[in-house]
Parts: C-alpha cells; structure tokens; sequence
C-alpha cells in the first residue's frame, strides 16, 4: 500500500473530499466542522488500512463511470495493479480497490506561476459472473477551489483510457454489449430516456425532449424505433422508487458503459442498478 | 377536435382560400405547443404576417404565449406564461468528450423562445364541426 503511505495528508484529504458529507459525517459522527475541517483531521490520524476501507465502502455513492467488460473464454482475474497506481484492498478474488495519482499541471496567473495538483483517484474492479467492471470516482473538471487566482491547466494527467487500455490488453477484455439488459429496463418501466443518441440506416439522429420528459412516456413512436435501434450515449432518469437513491444515469451500450451522475444518497444503489442491467442482459 | 379548433382560429384571421389543402399540415401541429415558424410555413406567408396573426390571436384570448428557456445546446430546460415566471436558475446537461454532465445556469443569461398554445375555452365558441 505504498501509495497511500507515501501519500501526505493533502492528499489524502483531497481524495476524502471526493466523498458526499454526509457519509464522511456518518462514518465519524464525532468530528465537527466543515467538510474540509473533517477531512482534514481525518486525514491526519487515519490509517492508510482504514482510509482504503472508508474508501472501498463508500465508493458506491459518488459520481462513476462504470466500464462493463467480458472476455471470450469467461476466464476473468483482477489484475495486480493499474496505470500508476496499485491494489490497495482486495476483498475474497472478486473485488479489489485500486488508487492511482492524477497529476494536473496548473498554471497560475498574475503573477504567472506554474504548479501541480494531485489526486488519489480510487477505481475499483469487479468480477460478477461474466463481467468484469472497472469503476473510477469521476473527478472535480473545476479545480478552482482549490486555488484563490485565476489558472489555466495545462495537463490533466492520466485518464480513463490510460488506465483501461492496458487492462484491456493485457487481460483480453472486450467492451460488453449492454443494450438488451437497458431496453429491458426502459420496457419495465424501471426508467425513461430523455436525451438519446440512436443509428438509423442513413444517419446518426438525436432526441433531447423538452423540460426532461419522458421518450416512452410522451413519444411512443420514437420508443418503438428506439426499441430496435442500436443506442450511444442516452440518459435515462430512474422512475420514483426504483432505483432508491439512484436518480439519473447515461449508458452508451455499444462501450459497456454507464455513468452515474449524481452523487447518491443510500450505499449499494448504485451496486445495485449495475446488478439489475447485467441481470437482465 | 382540437385540431379543427386551431384551422377555425386560423381561418378567422386569414382570407378565405389560406387555408385550402392545408389540413394535412396543420394535422400535424400540437395545439399544445407550436411556434410562429409552423403557424407562417403551413400558411405560406412572411414572418411578419404570421406574426400579426399570432399577436392577434393572443389578444383576443384564442391563443396564449408562452415563453421557454433554452440550455446552450437549444434543449428547453423550462417553460412558463412569462419570462418572470420562469425559474430563476435551471439545470442544464453539458456534454464534453462524450460525457455529460449537469450544469446550473441563471435564466437570465440563457436564451429565451417563443410558443403558442391554443386556447381551448376562448376556441369553443369559434368551433365549427367538419361538414
């Protein structure tokens, strides 16, 4: 776990930061403060152990991009380490949580100086049943927070792909096709699309309803050709009640991939609305 | 029903042979929900014309205004009867590389459209049965 030994406590308190309030408050209800306070002290007297477990627990509330893969011959293993990081809790041969650094290259203005800013950057990998799945905590793009001038970055470090192609490479994965485990969920009424991307014969069409309505709902012609027509990148809202606390997600299932973008509020939804889409695939 | 409602409030404001073969197109409009651009292309005349066909049809209550506000990608993030009764700040969707994102914007600073939406009680009294 060298990476978060070595890691000073800025860091640390930036990767914690990652994390909605209040679970940080839920899992130390003693500690007051702000969120950065918490953070903070956290940082400072937690074990690098106990930090990679908050870490590994809590991960299922925060914003994701989830990469669904198989291989051919279904032999599937966790590797032993990612692009610039490594393993720093396995849980049984299923499930292992990794951190890797992100380094971005900052330039500040007035005066003009040059500097970094880092993050730990959690990604967990899974095996359930034929599916391997890679899941990063989508990273803060506004970084002005962090600074009192104005900046312009200049590099952003690795990205998702610097991580997942050579896993791909390596471990012989291929994306996994999602479309029959999302349309089964858009007919059962588990969720409605409000902005889909969708091949036709000729052409590459778009639909973005007004004010989030519905496709299934209000244009039931447009679902019917949607129903059989290859999907990109659609953003389907979770119908009341039945994704818990899990509201909005976009799936491009041609790439096995699914974005969780709002932060949830009950762990394990998330786990769960995966579950249900590879269930039903 | 609505539909024959609409053509009757158009036909009010328009001579006579406006609207001859036109009935296929206006099929097609919402009366919920439609734009000077689909009044002035199914009547074939300029903006202008379309528009004083609007404006009149709003003051004597056979249409409402409506106003809508547009994300910057052109989606309507809400609509209301005025632009004060619009919400102050909306939440758009952004997509950058591929993915997307949820952005707040103030309304104010977000461009604003136009629609129409047929008045149904006002139209009940011009309403004339298909012969």
């Amino acid at each position: 776990m060298a990476i978060l030994d070595k890691a000073t406590p800025q860091d640390l308190k930036r990767l914690l930061q990652l994390f909605p309030i209040a679970r940080l408050r839920e899992a130390w209800p003693e500690i007051k403060g702000t969120k950065e306070e918490l953070c903070h002290l956290v940082a400072s007297s937690l074990k690098p152990t106990d930090i990679a477990q908050f870490v590994d627990d809590s991960l299922s509330l925060c914003k994701q991009h989830v990469f669904v893969f198989t291989r051919d011959d279904g032999r599937l293993a966790l590797p032993a380490s990612i692009t610039d990081g490594e393993k720093v809790r396995e849980v049984a041969d299923d499930h292992a949580l990794y951190i890797t650094r992100s380094v971005n290259q900052v330039v500040l203005k007035d005066p003009l100086e040059e500097t970094t800013l880092e993050f730990l950057w959690p990604v967990r990998i899974e095996i359930r049943g034929p599916y391997l799945i890679v899941r990063f905590v989508v990273l803060e793009k506004n970084l002005g927070s962090y600074f009192e001038r104005s900046y312009y970055i200049g590099n952003r470090g690795i990205d998702e792909g610097d991580v997942l192609e050579p896993l791909v490479e390596s471990l012989t994965l291929v994306s996994a096709d999602l479309h029959k485990g999302v349309k089964q969920l858009w007919a059962d009424g588990f969720m409605d699309s409000c902005r889909t991307r969708y091949k036709t014969p000729v052409s590459l069409a778009s639909e973005i309803m007004d004010e989030e309505r519905g496709i299934r709902e209000n244009k039931p012609e447009l679902y019917e050709l949607l129903s059989e027509s290859q999907l990109y990148n659609t953003l389907f809202f979770i119908l009341e009640g039945q994704g818990r606390s899990v509201e909005v997600m976009s799936v491009d299932p041609s790439r096995g991939f699914i974005a969780f973008l709002r932060y949830t509020d009950d762990l394990g939804d998330t786990d769960r609305v995966i579950q249900k889409i590879l269930d039903s695939n | 029903m609505l539909f024959r409602r609409f053509l009757t409030v158009i036909d009010h404001f328009t001579s006579v042979d406006v609207l001859a073969g036109k009935e296929k197109a206006l099929a097609r409009l919402n009366p919920e929900k439609f734009y000077l651009e689909n009044v002035r292309s199914i009547l074939g005349v300029s903006h202008s014309i379309a528009k004083r066909i609007c404006d009149t049809a709003v003051r004597q209550r056979f249409f409402s205004r409506h106003v809508e506000v547009l994300c910057p990608d052109g989606s309507v993030a809400a609509s209301a009867e005025t632009e004060l009764t619009l919400p102050e700040v909306v939440t758009c969707w952004i997509e950058e590389n591929g993915q997307l994102r949820e952005q707040k914007f103030l309304t104010s600073a977000l461009e604003k459209s136009t629609f129409y939406r047929l008045n149904e009680e006002s139209t009940s009294d011009l309403y004339r049965p298909a012969t």
